[in-house]
């Protein structure tokens, strides 16, 4: 047990902190904060603070260097997520690309996607989102029937509709599963493609998700040519590949402790004000708020035996599922905690029709059951493949 | 930054698991049930011939001369197996603050107390006060079959003989445990130490005494969830095995997932125990509040699973259960510490936290809200 970080590391993280102290979208300096993320302006404010921190070579720190990172090991990562949610910098416009699709290209991909895709993503000149729900297959996602065609040699047409693509309403670029082989059933015969979603046939219907704005989008595909080198690994290999999606986005990558270990911090702050003025309300929720904590505290710390149980070399696996559960229900206990503590001010929307932060965040919270595999999913994967029940 | 044993660690966690899946079946569980002190005094000194009982007792007295942490392994793999003797109380809680007392103020003169921990001479029994007032008759656990009885309060430390302030001994739920009435102002001894120098070391004691029995938790969350889902894979109803239901998968996914996330918790809390970190109480509480909880949830959950028959005390699952909700509440509960974590974030006491949450107030408090 060692829960010192290296001199190394603690100077990446002052390197970190006073570059995001300095450069973070602030209403102090008059630059933030950024207008909401599903608006144009704010998606191209979001694109433009992406485009400042990869400059900077911030953006990516954990990618090696060639691709606009600085190679560093997943501790280092975890360092500057921390600093990163505590500087109050915002959410981030290419994490479906950064988080998501690349572990999967640096996995399954050739070298030419790999120096083609990375270092505009990692800029966010290109924004990626994420096609692999259809109308009709959603948690059952085997089930999808959007399809892909060989047409001659070098090329491939798609057909069909994704949709809850998030940031679909505004992304350059499109990673999604589609059905090759028309004799195949479920897991078999899939095909993981990268799609441009200025490409012709490409429709894009924004959809207003619970906070009025169009945070996701359906996507429709007619007759849309893609060139063979667009393909992710090999054609009919695509459940592979998308599962080790799945694992980034369920577990380590995309879930850094910090967000959450900030809006504990947040909550208590709110908690201790209200102290001051309503002893009783405060007395009510004191075990909630403690509870809440207590639960982000559990998750930070589940993250670094985590992570040094991979820098040994174990792999990560079905924990991800474990992970999944533990920070959405965490993320939502936190919030439905302030909500509880600041009552009907919680719901008053500004000028211009946003809600708050807290009922902000609440309604955020409230998808993370939802995405990236319900959570009634994950408690199917964790009892049939960490405790090995029954199918 | 390591968070978690490394590979000497491990091996010394798996060369106790193996003593005992060895020396403490369930069938050893029921015979200490049925014997006068709740426990063996055979396993005890096997326990100490393995080193067991010295794991965090200086070398120099006999001892491995290891830390909290270590401990923390051992307790977690005792509660796996329920062991029914009290090592947490004297290997981890004792052995401790008799190592504090040595270092820190020089008592008492060696050769003396931990060398007779460590060879499985000596039963320690520690108790916790509110205040050197002595309240009446507080319970401590062990202390009637202890050779030493160790009472911590904010500004005074007693070193008593069982014989001057036990009396009387009363079994609990849980067979294994008996619970003795200490009576301070019967006894009418001198404290070995006192004043403001002993604060941080009664501080310690509740926190290792949290963080022991955290562990201890962890382990019985654990077991309990085995038995549960190897039952799930047996028992057939409506023509299949119960555990493909999914009613009852989510419910054994719940509760792997609250002992998964209270684990890493207790290795910090040994640890910035053992390394004396500015954290550390609120280390110790985090983790004794996840894992009273998580096996709390276990048991509910493998009562519920197991119908009827875990109804019974004819079903080994009770001898885990009532240990796990003797332990949820011993050294702090659930809500106890989940104020004491509160406590330590906010700057100053805030209003409704004046009052509660004194780091001594261990047994007061009721039994966890999830029961
Ligand atoms: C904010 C948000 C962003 C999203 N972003 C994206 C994105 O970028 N790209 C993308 O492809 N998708 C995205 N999704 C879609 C998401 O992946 C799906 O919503 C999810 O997989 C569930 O599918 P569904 O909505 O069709 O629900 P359904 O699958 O219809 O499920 C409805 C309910 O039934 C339950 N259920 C279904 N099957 C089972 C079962 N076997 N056992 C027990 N319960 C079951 C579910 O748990 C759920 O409670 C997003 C969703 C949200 C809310």
């Amino acid at each position: 047990m060692d829960l010192s970080f290296t001199p190394e590391q603690e100077a990446f993280r002052a390197e970190a902190r006073a570059w995001l102290e300095a450069n973070v979208p602030s209403v102090s300096r008059g630059t933030g904060p950024l207008p909401s993320l599903d608006t144009p302006e704010g998606f191209e404010a979001h694109r433009a603070w992406e485009r400042l921190m990869f400059e900077n070579r911030w953006s990516v720190v954990s990618w090696p260097q060639r691709y606009g990172g600085r190679g560093l090991g997943v501790m280092e990562w975890l360092v500057f997520e921390e600093e990163y949610w505590r500087s109050g910098a915002p959410l981030r416009v290419g994490q479906n690309g950064i988080f998501l699709l690349a572990p999967t290209l640096l996995e399954f991909g050739t070298p030419e996607q790999r120096e083609r895709f990375l270092p505009p993503m990692a800029s966010a000149e290109e924004v990626w989102c994420q096609g692999w729900s259809e109308p009709d297959a959603g948690s059952d996602l085997a089930g999808i029937r959007s399809r892909a065609d060989r047409r001659g040699s070098d090329g491939w047409v798609l057909n069909g509709q994704k949709t809850w693509c998030s940031r679909g309403a505004y992304a350059d670029w499109l990673f999604g599963l589609f059905r090759s082989d028309p004799d195949t059933e479920r897991h078999r015969g899939l095909t993981y493609f990268l799609v441009p979603m200025d490409a012709p046939g490409v429709t894009v219907r924004p959809i207003a998700q619970l906070d009025g704005e169009p945070g996701f989008a359906e996507v429709f595909f007619d007759d849309v040519e893609v060139p063979v080198d667009q393909v992710l690994g090999e054609p009919g290999q695509g459940w592979e590949v998308a599962m080790a999606t799945a694992g980034s986005e369920r577990g380590l990558n995309l879930r850094s402790p910090a967000r959450y270990t900030v809006a504990a911090n947040r909550l208590v702050e709110l908690w201790s004000e209200v102290a001051s003025r309503d002893r009783d309300l405060a007395a009510m929720h004191a075990d909630a708020v403690a509870s809440a904590w207590i639960d982000a505290e559990a998750y930070r710390l589940a993250t670094y035996a985590a992570a040094t149980r991979l820098a040994s070399g174990g792999k990560a696996g079905s924990e991800a599922s474990m992970n999944k559960i533990f920070w959405s229900e965490t993320d939502l206990a936190i919030h439905a905690t302030a909500l509880a503590l600041l009552g009907a001010e919680a719901e008053l929307l500004s000028e211009e029709g946003r809600p708050g932060d807290w009922m902000d965040g609440y309604l955020f919270s409230l998808a993370g059951p939802i995405y990236a595999g319900t959570n009634e999913i994950q408690r199917n994967v964790v009892a049939e493949r960490v405790l090995g029940l029954p199918r | 930054m390591r968070l978690g044993p490394d590979l000497d660690q491990q091996e010394l966690a798996g060369a106790f698991r193996s003593f005992c899946d060895k020396e403490c079946s369930a069938q050893h569980i029921r015979d200490a049930w049925d014997g006068d002190r709740g426990w063996s005094t055979e396993r005890w000194k096997r326990l100490a011939e393995i080193g067991v009982l010295g794991v965090r007792v200086p070398e120099a007295y006999g001892g491995m001369g290891l830390s909290d942490f270590e401990m923390a392994l051992i307790a977690e793999e005792a509660g796996r197996m329920a062991l029914p003797e009290p090592l947490v109380d004297t290997a981890a809680v004792g052995a401790g603050l008799l190592d504090d007392l040595d270092r820190l103020v020089g008592w008492p003169p060696a050769p003396g107390w931990l060398e007779r921990v460590a060879s499985g001479d000596a039963v320690v029994a520690v108790g916790t006060l509110d205040s050197s007032v002595a309240s009446p008759g507080i319970l401590v656990h062990a202390a009637g079959e202890a050779d030493l009885v160790l009472l911590a309060a904010p500004d005074a430390i007693w070193a008593l003989d069982p014989a001057d302030c036990v009396t009387e001994v009363r079994r609990g739920l849980d067979g294994t445990r008996r619970f003795a009435r200490v009576d301070l102002g019967s006894s009418r001894a001198l404290p070995v130490v006192s004043g403001e120098q002993v604060r941080s070391i009664s501080v310690a004691v509740t926190d290792r005494g949290a963080t022991a029995t955290a562990a201890m938790l962890v382990g019985l969350g654990a077991g309990m969830l085995d038995m549960a889902v190897s039952y799930a894979g047996q028992r057939r109803q409506f023509g299949r095995q119960i555990g493909s239901f999914q009613a009852v998968k989510h419910q054994l996914a719940d509760v792997a997932v609250r002992v998964e996330f209270a684990r890493p918790a207790v290795w910090r809390a040994a640890a910035s125990g053992a390394s004396g970190d500015a954290t550390a109480s609120r280390d110790a509480s985090v983790a004794k509040a996840l894992a009273s909880q998580a096996a709390l949830l276990a048991s509910r959950t493998a009562l519920q699973v197991h119908g009827a028959v875990g109804y019974t005390s004819e079903c080994d699952l009770h001898l885990w259960a009532k240990r796990a909700w003797s332990l949820a509440s011993a050294w702090g509960d659930v809500t106890f510490h989940r104020r004491r974590v509160l406590a330590s974030l906010v700057p100053d006491p805030a209003p409704p936290l004046q009052g509660q949450a004194q780091p001594m107030d261990t047994f007061r408090a009721d039994r966890g809200a999830l029961l």
